[in-house]
């Protein structure tokens, strides 16, 4: 009886944990018209203007929209939520005539109250600073027309907006302090946060909005699910649990080679960055050096980089912005004096510089996980030629804090430039916040005239809109850039997409839109 | 009984004050800057000097454990996430539930498995009864979980298509995880018992028990099982302690969101409120797991009852 007892009690036990175990499905539903994604992390916030992460940004650009919509797949902007956008003779100032019947997914309709109330949102956000930093301020001319104005002339105006999503000025202040904690009606995109199925930290939906301003979409529902290891999110993708995944180099010809998938490579428009710094107070004597540097920058092979690290996906690149995805970009082939791998030469003016059995040069830092790899790749490059460092690998957000501080010697970063080259003033202009991987105006004086002169292309290059003299400032001033031998481009990492085969998607290294995907019928 | 009951929680004022402070200390060592973890890279060194002023990030490490107490006692607040902005409470509390939850799956299989399988050892020692389990055993315990919860993977959710990969929607997500689990913890087990079990059948009142003709099957189950499970009560209570933190590789692997998992995360963006929320969550579920252990000792066995009713 009592053996009868203890056993009952052990299958009861189990029986009541795995009850609370809860319901629901795996993957996605064909039947009921609906894509399952894969996030790489959970979910911080659902506000737009509090964040920074891209696996954020790839959520929210199916919920949030802004004036203009960024066209990753055939590169520039669409007009989204703006009907028309003109600008004044200096573009210091933008009329902006809004789209009529735009309504909110809390039923309300988008006047220009709304866009002025989003605007000074995304300037009190420090999150949205590099976005809005030219702006000075929006104001309402009538209900479905604003006016923009900048501190001064600023042509390159598209991704701003792009980036400050319109949010429903009634939802977020009646949402209050909780705005971002919660899912929200406050957005106009074609999908809208699934109140039922929130749980940002492992999984959440979004369902068609059926008075979307561009007619419903095709799919009716998306889930996200958070997976964040890498091999589970193949053998989920392989199991049909996910439908449309960027997937790890390392696991693509496995991939590939299934015959189970659409796959579609392209160039991404991430560039992996190699940068010096000459402002480092250990070893910034040595990397003031120009000999120093350019036996660094002949030591660099970046067909070795691609073939170790991308398994030769990767397009080995002098370029600081991939011109496929950014208006304005400098073209491949108008750097003057690209450096090429040469082991020979780098070792030969590492001699000439005093340096005849090898220099060591401090602290290589890269953050780990992706970075990591091409550290690790370059820093044995530059071992080889007789440059000696400490590779130092440390966490995204210990390793980015240090770049911001310029607390390193060498460094591995990567650079997302998706829209336009005067994105490169975050990395030459003196005014920059935040990541600035090299600074040119620094005590050390070495570069302090170029950097006054980086300014002055950027701000030629930001007060026309003509494409030709902007691409010829940017060129000239690219050319000025890449000679300082600091920072330099390495590789475009490519981007490797598997959907479904029954999905007709249409893949993008980053901010995809469901919008645009349908189930084949 | 009650007396000691209580000594033991008064003895958790300390425990967490002492897990508090080592981990303030810790966070103060290790390199960060909350203030740029809230605000992005985007920010000016102002805006981060003036976020972490208004953290109280400056202030010297006692005063803020200071103020994180005075916190938690006064307001019964653990603080907000710097990542998330939620109360840290809110956000750990279901995340501490998932992983309790897969922690006594895990503890029910291995002591289902690993307990008999361990006395079966013990009682047929040197027989293929006992080695089969024990060359088992030692080769599980020599597998990391991660390798077996990824080949469990491959066959089960890749091949065969049974189970899915990843999350704990339904009962079905949770076979591959806690099987994983298992695995690792059931070898553990069988080891410990037998070990334990082999003490005690050597003892002299096991041999008194036969010589005086009582049958086998009474002496291991009711002389010396009783006394082994002693040892086996507290290695339950402290595993499932170290499993309550400790599944990080199973939660990772599965993309589940346990408390374990969320420590990492933590740790990694410097969220400092989080990383504290979860040490003084686990260390309060250590320490009364260790209470629920002595409570359990006293009925298993009669010595330590009638200690504890002497009064301590």
């Amino acid at each position: 009886m009592k053996r009868f007892i203890s056993l009952f009690m052990s299958a009861l036990m189990l029986a009541t944990v795995l009850a609370g175990c809860g319901g629901g499905n795996q993957g996605s539903d064909k039947s009921e018209n609906s894509v399952t994604l894969r996030n790489t992390a959970f979910l911080t916030t659902s506000d737009p203007n509090q964040t920074t992460n891209t696996h954020e940004y790839t959520v929210h650009e199916n919920i949030y929209e802004g004036l203009y919509d960024l066209n990753e797949a055939n590169g520039g902007y669409d007009l989204r939520l703006a009907e028309e956008i003109e600008a004044n003779d200096d573009a210091s100032e933008y009329i902006v005539t809004l789209k009529q019947g735009v309504k909110f997914h809390n039923g309300e309709t988008m006047t220009a109250d709304d866009v002025v109330f989003s605007y000074n949102l995304a300037q009190n956000s420090p999150k949205q600073a590099s976005y809005v930093r030219p702006l000075d301020h929006v104001e309402k001319v009538d209900d479905y027309t604003v006016k923009i104005v900048m501190k001064e002339s600023f042509s390159p105006i598209g991704h701003m907006l792009h980036k400050v999503k319109i949010l429903s000025q009634k939802e977020v202040t009646e949402q209050g302090d909780n705005f971002g904690k919660i899912a929200n009606k406050a957005g106009t995109g074609p999908y809208m946060w699934d109140e039922d199925n929130y749980n940002p930290m492992t999984s959440w939906s979004a369902v068609a909005f059926e008075d979307y301003h561009r007619g419903k979409a095709a799919i009716d529902k998306i889930t996200w699910n958070v997976i964040e290891d890498d091999t589970s999110a193949i053998t989920a993708l392989q199991n049909g649990e996910v439908d449309y995944m960027i997937v790890p180099i390392s696991y693509w010809e496995d991939i590939k080679s299934s015959d189970k998938f659409t796959c579609i490579e392209k160039e991404s428009n991430e560039v992996m960055t190699f940068c010096i710094n000459i402002e480092s107070p250990t070893y910034g004597s040595i990397l003031q050096n120009d000999l120093v540097r350019l036996a660094i920058m002949y030591a660099i092979d970046r067909d070795g980089v691609n073939k170790l690290v991308c398994d030769g996906y990767g397009t080995p690149t002098y370029m600081y912005i991939n011109p496929s995805y950014a208006a304005a970009a400098p073209s491949a082939d108008s750097l003057e004096n690209p450096i090429p791998f040469n082991l020979e030469k780098a070792k030969q003016l590492l001699a000439e510089a005093g340096y005849p059995n090898g220099v060591d040069v401090g602290e290589f830092l890269a953050a780990a996980g992706r970075n990591e790899s091409y550290a690790i790749a370059i820093h044995a490059q530059l071992e080889a030629a007789g440059i000696r460092s400490k590779l130092v690998v440390q966490d995204y957000s210990v390793a980015g804090d240090r770049l911001v501080a310029q607390e390193y010697d060498l460094a591995m970063a990567y650079d997302c430039g998706n829209y336009d080259f005067n994105n490169f003033e975050q990395q030459s202009a003196s005014a920059s916040v935040g990541i600035k991987n090299c600074v040119y105006d620094g005590p050390a004086g070495k570069f302090n005239d170029l950097s006054d002169k980086f300014d002055e292309w950027l701000k030629e290059g930001a007060s026309t809109a003509d494409m030709d003299k902007r691409i010829a400032i940017y060129t000239e001033m690219y050319n000025a850039f890449y000679d300082t031998h600091t920072l330099t481009p390495v590789i475009t990492i490519p981007s490797c997409i598997a959907y479904n085969k029954g999905l007709n998607a249409v893949a993008v290294p980053t901010d995809y839109r469901v919008y645009d995907w349908s189930w084949n019928a | 009984m009650h007396r000691y009951i209580i000594k033991r929680l008064l003895f958790l004022i300390p425990t967490v004050l002492g897990v508090t402070l080592i981990i303030f200390i810790v966070m103060n060592i290790t390199p960060g800057n909350p203030g740029r973890m809230i605000l992005g890279p985007n920010a000016t060194a102002a805006e981060v000097e003036a976020m972490n002023e208004e953290l109280g990030y400056n202030d010297p490490v006692l005063v803020r454990w200071f103020n994180y107490l005075k916190n938690i006692v006064t307001k019964g607040n653990f603080g907000q996430s710097y990542s998330t902005k939620l109360d840290v409470f809110d956000e750990l509390w279901p995340r501490f539930l998932i992983t309790l939850r897969l922690a006594v799956l895990v503890l029910v299989l291995s002591v289902c498995i690993g307990v008999p399988l361990g006395i079966l050892s013990a009682v047929k020692q040197n027989s293929l009864m006992d080695t089969i389990p024990t060359m088992i055993a030692f080769f599980l315990a020599a597998v990391p979980s991660f390798v077996v919860g990824i080949l469990l993977m491959y066959i089960f959710a890749l091949k065969l298509g049974w189970f899915p990969s990843f999350g704990l929607k339904s009962a079905k997500h949770y076979v591959l995880p806690v099987i994983a689990a298992t695995i690792c913890e059931l070898s553990a087990y069988l080891r410990f018992t037998k070990s334990s079990m082999l003490e005690s059948i050597r003892q002299d009142y096991v041999r008194t028990a036969r010589a005086k003709g009582v049958a086998e099957r009474t002496v291991i189950w009711k002389h010396a099982l009783k006394n082994a499970l002693l040892p086996v009560v507290t290695s339950i209570g402290m595993r499932f302690g170290c499993l309550l933190a400790g599944m990080v590789t199973t939660e990772q692997l599965f993309s589940i969101p346990g408390v374990g998992s969320l420590i990492v995360e933590s740790i990694s963006t410097k969220d400092e409120p989080m990383v504290i929320g979860c040490a003084v969550m686990v260390s309060i579920c250590f320490t009364l797991l260790m209470i629920g252990v002595d409570v359990i000792y006293a009925f298993i066995d009669p010595r330590i009852r009638a200690k504890y009713s002497k009064g301590w």
